[in-house]
């Protein structure tokens, strides 16, 4: 595990560009004005950055070079490089080794960036199982996994719709109120609105789903010493993190809905020594909402096949017991491919930062995210990972 | 345009795809505990060190999951709703593939299924027809 109790290390700034359906522009422009927006608002000279970490972008494909192509066109110059290939997880995953690798001395100022422009062009590839034995059965993507998976939650403990329509209710309710969330997803839904919404792989319907889209986010991680020094007005501190990159391989659980938060969930609370009712905010991943209730039950805020129950006797918007995804999450704010996982973690540090306007959480002291990455073949997801953030003083 | 090269065989797969041809489920088995596994990897999921074979299975499991397709990719999009399910094989194996011929009215979990190849299976190089007869004898 990856000790971060001592809190000597701090995020002291986002920066995010507004996400759009088929913006036209290309991934690096979205990179530059993330990064533009980070620089103006933490004050920071672009040249005291000294590490840097992305995600990958789908719409680069498989480019062999991609940190280093980004270094050059953003014109930074670091002595740490690292590109994640966690998908959905790997925007918190960066912070964390972007922590490792300040805690190792070989850079002290890091540039965490997620960047994609998926729904402009789709140039990603992915062989192995994916290709051979998904693409030639007609998979049409990830809703076909969830679809399956959300068959077996369904056949144990019912499917539950009305949770499902409240979370989608809600979570609209923070894209609206989210000025970057994609303009077409900035419209209320009602609970019909989702009952009726039409069937993609059953039991999954349009408005579980996430909407691809084009956007960037950008975070700057440092030393709470260095954060000290230069004043930084406002930080955040990671106090725990936990990760797991393909749960149960020998299949001892042989459950398509167990996931890796049933071994890291627990895990990241207790290191931050926090249990499920001290946590003061909750950005779950979230491509699915499905993904939403298997956290909350996997994590321990519930119990297995409860989740449902959990939701509908839980506030869950910004004044509630427990804000969730009180931007939108992905589900209501658009996911940009493999930088949706930036979606979540730039909103916890709005609310932190007090930046979050008519949606503003009163004074979160705390929050969880997560982040999933990758779809398994006739499994769950690969990747899980977890992050308790902490306000700074 | 995306780049997409479906179901192209490696030399880790062929005799899978082999099987697929000449409508036989072939899976690798590892000797030692006898268990099968899918997909086709280079090492034994349960014991690495062992030395993986390919072997005939029966083809006959039950769905263990189970989702209904209403929005394709294109190349399958004549074929919707099609029925997609995660099959367990009576040998132990999981394998993800269509149950044909079920229309919009899908398959259940638990259904008994059998394996069909290429040329039986309609727009899919493999699928599972439902082998209802099979679930009454049990």
């Amino acid at each position: 595990m990856l000790d971060l109790s001592a809190r000597d290390i701090a995020i002291i700034g986002y920066g995010d560009t507004k996400l759009a359906r088929r913006s036209g522009r290309n991934v690096a422009e979205l990179a530059g004005l993330a990064v533009k927006d980070l620089l103006a608002r933490t004050g920071i000279d672009r040249r005291e950055i000294d590490g840097f970490a992305s995600t990958l972008a789908m719409s680069e494909g498989s480019n062999p070079f991609w940190t280093n192509l980004l270094a050059e066109t953003l014109d930074l110059s670091v002595t740490w490089c690292q590109a994640t290939d966690l998908g959905g997880a790997a925007a918190i995953g960066n912070i964390a080794r972007a922590a490792m690798a300040i805690r190792a001395g070989v850079c002290e100022m890091v540039l965490c960036l997620c960047a994609d422009a998926v729904s402009t062009e789709d140039l990603s590839f992915q062989r192995g199982h994916r290709t051979e034995f998904y693409d030639s059965i007609g998979y049409p993507g990830p809703v076909m996994a969830f679809g399956l998976l959300s068959s077996v939650y369904a056949e144990r403990h019912g499917w539950p719709e009305e949770a499902l329509a409240k979370l989608a209710v809600v979570q609209r309710a923070g894209g609206v109120r989210n000025p970057n969330a994609c303009e077409i997803l900035r419209t209320p839904i009602t609970r019909e609105d989702y009952l009726s919404s039409r069937v993609v792989c059953s039991p999954l319907r349009l408005l579980d789903c996430v909407m691809r889209c084009d956007g960037a986010s950008a975070f700057l991680v440092t030393s709470t010493r260095r954060a000290r020094e230069i004043d930084a007005v406002r930080m955040v501190h990671p106090i725990a993190y936990r990760e797991l990159s393909n749960f149960d391989p020998e299949r001892r659980a042989g459950d398509i809905t167990l996931s890796g938060f049933s071994e890291i969930g627990p895990a990241v609370l207790a290191d931050a020594e926090l249990t499920p009712g001290d946590v003061g905010m909750f950005h779950p991943y979230d491509d699915f909402l499905i993904a939403v209730l298997l956290q909350l039950e996997q994590i321990g805020f519930c119990k297995r096949g409860q989740g449902g129950s959990y939701v509908l006797d839980n506030e869950l918007g910004p004044e509630g017991n427990l804000p969730t995804n009180t931007g939108g999450g992905q589900i209501s704010a658009g996911q940009p491919g493999l930088a949706g996982g930036g979606v979540n973690l730039v909103e916890a540090l709005r609310q932190f930062f007090g930046d979050a306007e008519s949606r503003q959480v009163p004074a979160p002291r705390n929050a969880l995210l997560t982040g999933i990455g990758v779809v398994q073949y006739g499994r769950n997801w690969g990747c899980s990972n977890a992050m308790v953030l902490e306000q700074g003083t | 345009m995306r780049a997409r090269e479906i179901g192209r065989p490696t030399s880790l797969t062929r005799p899978f795809w082999e099987g697929v041809d000449a409508g036989r489920l072939l899976l690798q088995r590892d000797p030692g505990s006898g268990r099968f596994q899918f997909y086709p990897k280079p090492l034994a999921s349960f014991d690495a060190a062992a030395q993986l074979e390919w072997a005939e299975v029966s083809g006959l499991g039950a769905v263990a999951a189970v989702t209904t397709v209403h929005s394709a990719p294109p190349e399958f999009a004549d074929a919707v709703p099609y029925t997609v399910a995660l099959v367990r094989l009576d040998e132990g194996a999981g394998i993800v593939a269509p149950v044909i011929g079920t229309g919009s009215s899908g398959a259940r979990i638990g259904d008994r299924v059998r394996f069909v190849g290429r040329g039986a299976a309609g727009v899919f190089p493999f699928g599972f027809a439902l082998d209802r007869t099979k679930a009454r004898q049990e």
